[in-house]
């Protein structure tokens, strides 16, 4: 393998794997990749489970993979250089956590747990031949993994009116999706000088529910705290602020009573970028500045692999069609889902919340479920919870908390949903919140 | 009873005679002995039955819930600071130990 | 509250919870079939048994509630007496009452002189849309009521 000592371009290097069979010759000239490419071309005959998203859910299960199918070969796609956390993000807005909190290296956790991660755009599938199509090649496996997270469809706003979609994509990035727009959000923060600031909230299901709420909190904190002349106006499609109604209720009349504003059964009509308004079924709106927050639905890669859930009408739902309790894809058993692209598990709840806490609790549940399957073991159906906290203060810092609890009906077999809002906010919280962190981090980081 | 109980006062060093707020509230299912279990049997009660605050030896109030009130049982109450001391509230279910929670309380 | 203590294992049907005291009339009865029905004659004997032969004063009582409970398993409910409270006149028990439960008395506070106040919120569930009833009995006897009706939204409440 010394050939790749030759290649040229450094992406390329950590390609050169694929490179295997290319003839002596194509020394003299480097040695591009292209799509079409085969890399990374199987050992023996340990069984290859392919990952594309390296979030919490995906992250978590390379490592479980590993150490269930000791002689497994997992492959971990990821677009992104680094991994960045959504939990602790709006933390990371206000200063109070600082970006090495949130940000941290993958390779490490790959050498740690023994998978092979590669950096590159998941860009289609050929499940007849169970390959992944990628920027740099075909990969094959035997089971597959999407965890990609989530899309903002900002066509549900725009059409197919592309300069709307940019100019709001890029004046006022909903950093939903790490990372880029994280830094956009915060750039924005730290410069807001006064004025309306707009929130639009997505309609459920979206990424991490009660978030956008703390980020409210948090930067209706900044508001004040610089004594900024300045409003937040949340408008929400819902009919409430839900989860953890009363705790952020208290919170905004309590602590931001002339910063923000709640807007219940907003629901987007119309919205001008470039003129700065917004119709919404609760009435119209002029904005200084704004945090857009288009609906969300499975990330690309899930439409890519042609398995997105039709609802009754035969529409797209948008998410996932899998198998609720089994988390594979209802047409494709060799296909899993992990994290916030999932589909619908109970009409009881409709999805799992769309957390990091779930997607790290599925990712081990899928690996659990795929060591049974390599080693012929019978296939347990096993559930998540859930937990979340939210900063609502920052001085002194306070939060809030809710928990999903799961069982099973038994007599209809569907998975049953108990949601604990804890709504007294506390400082005892911040430490909980803090110690559950750590405990996630290092179970999928190797940190 | 797993967690401990959340506790928030508006004012831990109030002026003496400040009226000071607290909210507490503990994780629990308040099973009403109403709901059916997978057999098809009721589930037998267990409810807080009883709540308890006091500022140090003093009692302030008790508050006796029925099975109406909600799971995970939220109350909020005032009282006058008219000492420095701790405040102590204790719940009591059908079960377990009581739960206990303590604020210090300095009148400033 | 003593009475509770006589319902039992088996007859711990919540609804008998708040029955008159005493083993025999327990046993007598068969229990309800829908546990979530309502309990008139429970209401009535809860609130008689409150204000006894006092007129009720419809005035220095605050109850606030929502009108709409969008979520009847946790619907806020926040009492407070408003007369000056001194420790010679203050409020010595307070209840508060779900007309249309299966258990109507949701809760009962007992204030000392010491609180300084008389107030107190908490979250019911609530079977069905219905009236509250908040009671609150003076240190000189007196007793006052508010009253407010709630709609609730869903089915269901999760008792």
């Amino acid at each position: 393998m010394n050939r790749r000592n030759f290649l040229i371009t450094p992406p390329a290097m950590a390609l050169a794997l694929g490179l295997g069979s290319a003839p002596l010759q194509s020394l003299a000239a480097p040695a591009i990749l292209t799509p079409a490419s085969r890399i990374l071309p199987r050992e023996g005959k340990k069984p290859r489970i392919v990952i594309c998203g390296g979030g919490w859910g995906g992250m978590t299960a390379a490592r479980y993979l590993r150490e269930l199918i000791p002689n497994s070969d997992v492959v971990l796609l990821e677009r992104n250089p680094t991994f960045w956390s959504g939990p602790m993000s709006n933390k990371w807005l206000i200063d109070i956590v600082n970006t090495d909190f949130v940000n941290h290296d993958m390779q490490r956790p790959a050498n740690r747990y023994g998978y092979t991660l590669l950096q590159t755009e998941v860009t289609g599938f050929e499940r007849d031949r169970k390959l992944v199509r990628t920027a740099h090649g075909l990969i094959e496996y035997d089971f597959l993994i999407l965890s990609g997270g989530i899309r903002n469809a900002y066509e549900a706003w725009f059409g197919n009116d592309q300069r709307a979609i940019d100019h709001t994509r890029t004046h006022f990035p909903s950093a939903y999706i790490p990372n880029a727009e994280m830094f956009a959000l915060k750039r924005k923060v730290q410069a807001f000088k006064g004025g309306t600031l707009v929130m639009t909230l997505p309609p459920p299901p979206h990424r991490c529910p009660p978030s956008p709420y703390e980020r409210a909190c948090l930067i209706a904190w900044h508001i004040k705290k610089n004594r900024i002349p300045g409003k937040i106006l949340i408008l929400d499609p819902k009919p409430k602020v839900a989860p953890i109604h009363m705790g952020y209720q208290t919170a905004f009349r309590e602590l931001y009573p002339d910063i923000i504003t709640h807007v219940p059964n907003a629901r987007v009509q119309e919205l001008d970028p470039f003129n700065k308004r917004i119709k919404t079924s609760a009435g119209e709106f002029r904005f200084d500045d704004a945090i857009l927050m288009p609906p969300h639905q499975a990330a690309e890669m899930v439409w890519q692999a042609d398995l997105i859930g039709k609802d009754a009408n035969g529409k797209p739902t948008g998410w996932a069609d899998m198998h609720p309790r089994l988390f594979h894809a209802h047409s494709d058993d060799s296909v899993y889902f992990v994290g916030d692209l999932m589909g619908a598990i109970s009409d009881q709840f409709g999805h799992y919340p769309k957390s990091g806490h779930v997607a790290n609790y599925v990712g081990r549940i899928v690996a659990q479920n795929i060591a049974e399957r390599v080693s012929g073991k019978e296939v347990l159906a096993r559930l998540p919870d859930n937990l979340c906290y939210m900063m609502v203060n920052a001085e002194p810092q306070e939060e809030i908390s809710v928990k999903f609890e799961y069982e099973v009906d038994p007599a209809s077999g569907k998975v049953i949903q108990t949601q604990i809002d804890m709504d007294v906010r506390t400082e005892d919280l911040v430490k909980e919140d803090f110690a559950w962190i750590k405990e996630k981090f290092s179970d999928f980081l190797a940190i | 009873m797993a967690k401990p109980p959340r506790i928030w006062v508006s004012n831990a060093k109030p002026a003496r005679g400040e009226i000071v707020r607290v909210r507490a509230q503990i994780e629990h299912q308040m099973e009403s002995g109403l709901r059916s279990d997978e057999a098809g049997r009721l589930r037998p009660r267990n409810i807080v039955r009883k709540f308890e605050a006091r500022l140090g030896q003093t009692l302030l109030f008790t508050w006796e819930p029925g099975i109406s009130i909600a799971q995970n049982p939220y109350i909020e109450f005032t009282f006058a600071a008219r000492d420095s001391g701790e405040l102590v509230m204790v719940w009591a279910d059908e079960k377990d130990p009581p739960l206990e929670a303590r604020k210090t309380i300095t009148l400033s | 509250m003593k009475r509770r203590d006589f319902v039992t294992g088996s007859a711990a049907l919540g609804g008998a919870l708040m029955l008159p005291s005493g083993p025999a009339r327990a046993q007598s009865r068969p229990p309800p079939a829908n546990p979530l029905a309502p309990n008139p004659a429970e209401f009535k004997r809860a609130m008689g048994e409150f204000v006894g032969t006092a007129r009720p004063l419809e005035s220095g009582l605050k109850m606030e509630l929502p009108v709409l409970a969008d979520n009847p398993g946790a619907v806020p409910v926040h009492v407070w007496v408003t007369l000056p409270i001194t420790e010679s006149h203050y409020c010595k028990e307070l209840i508060v009452l779900a007309e249309l439960n299966p258990s109507p008395l949701a809760c009962r506070f007992s204030f000392s002189p010491a609180a300084g106040t008389a107030e107190a919120a908490v979250r019911l569930r609530l079977s069905q849309s219905q009236t509250l009833h908040a009671l609150a009995r003076m240190s000189d006897g007196k007793v006052l009521v508010a009253r407010q009706a709630i709609t609730v939204a869903a089915s269901g409440c999760g008792m």
